[in-house]
């Protein structure tokens, strides 16, 4: 029974990296945004977290292709903005799923 | 396209605003200006929740993205009823110029009385705790603004009206006390 229930916890090695809160968070938000993006602080200021902890997560997901940033201007300044990616949005629904076969204990395969 | 879609790219044309899916700035705007028009003209277009800028709707989100060139062009078959057209042109003055966190602020506020139940006070302290870096007197006039919004010709002549009231009811007492003077 302990093989069997073990096999429910498996996510793909790239996608175990993901399971951190800054990196999930960041893109579960991006996916609620899809196409309209977020802003560097409006990121920050949802996390609540520090530029030294959130630039490195931003980076690292950037790097793996799962967002995109672009600058635009906002309000006549320039900003940074940050969408999610097709890839990042196949990522999501894959944690998305394992979290909830985690979740349903009737959910053993 | 849909008639909320067709709807909304009327109401915007009637306050001279085009939508742009390329910018950020314009689908922030275009968010926070279908929740103000659907609150003024008090009918349900989208459904909407309130997220990290305020009421942000995932279905408008889809619709920009899908009729970009209608948003842009303004083009829609929709005519709006003579009511609809004089409370938005009452309201042009106000929109027409408005920066996106003013537009935030607008949107937030009403979003907090409306669907929240919040009073003005309430609204504005909640508000201010859900975005402290706002600044309590944009606030403030973002308040001052939802009240010159919803100051129709209709409501400013039933204020004025009620106003009469009172004021006649105050004169006629007057009149009375003068009377005894006499």
């Amino acid at each position: 029974m302990a093989t069997t229930n073990n096999l429910k916890y498996y996510l793909d090695k790239k996608l175990r990296r993901l399971i951190l809160y800054a990196r999930i968070a960041i893109l579960a938000m991006l996916h609620y945004y899809g196409g309209n993006g977020m802003l560097y602080q409006d990121i920050k200021f949802a996390l609540r977290i520090e530029d030294g902890a959130l630039i490195p997560n931003l980076n690292w997901l950037k790097d793996n292709g799962y967002i995109e940033a672009k600058e635009e201007k906002v309000e006549g300044k320039s900003a940074t903005v940050y969408y999610i990616t097709d890839a990042g949005e196949r990522a999501f629904n894959e944690i998305k799923t394992w979290l909830n076969t985690l979740l349903d204990s009737e959910k053993v395969i | 396209m849909k008639e909320q879609t067709e709807k909304l790219i009327a109401y915007l044309n009637l306050l001279g605003i085009r939508i742009s899916n390329n910018s950020f700035e314009s689908r922030m705007k275009a968010q926070k200006l279908a929740y103000i028009i659907q609150s003024l003209l008090g009918e349900h277009l989208y459904s909407f929740n309130f997220y990290v800028r305020g009421p942000y709707s995932p279905d408008l989100a889809r619709d920009y993205f899908e009729h970009a060139s209608e948003f842009a062009s303004g083009k829609s078959s929709y005519k709006p009823s003579s009511d609809e057209r004089e409370k938005l042109e009452h309201a042009k003055a106000f929109l027409s110029n408005m920066s996106l966190s003013e537009f935030e602020i607008v949107a937030g506020l009403l979003y907090l009385m409306r669907e929240k139940g919040l009073n003005e006070d309430d609204a504005e302290l909640r508000l201010h705790e859900l975005k402290p870096q706002l600044k309590l007197e944009d606030i403030w006039k973002g308040t001052n603004t939802i009240k010159k919004l919803f100051l129709t010709s209709e409501l400013r002549d039933k204020i004025m009206s009620e106003l009469k009231d009172e004021l006649d009811a105050w004169d006629a007492a007057s009149n009375i006390s003068l009377k005894g003077f006499e």
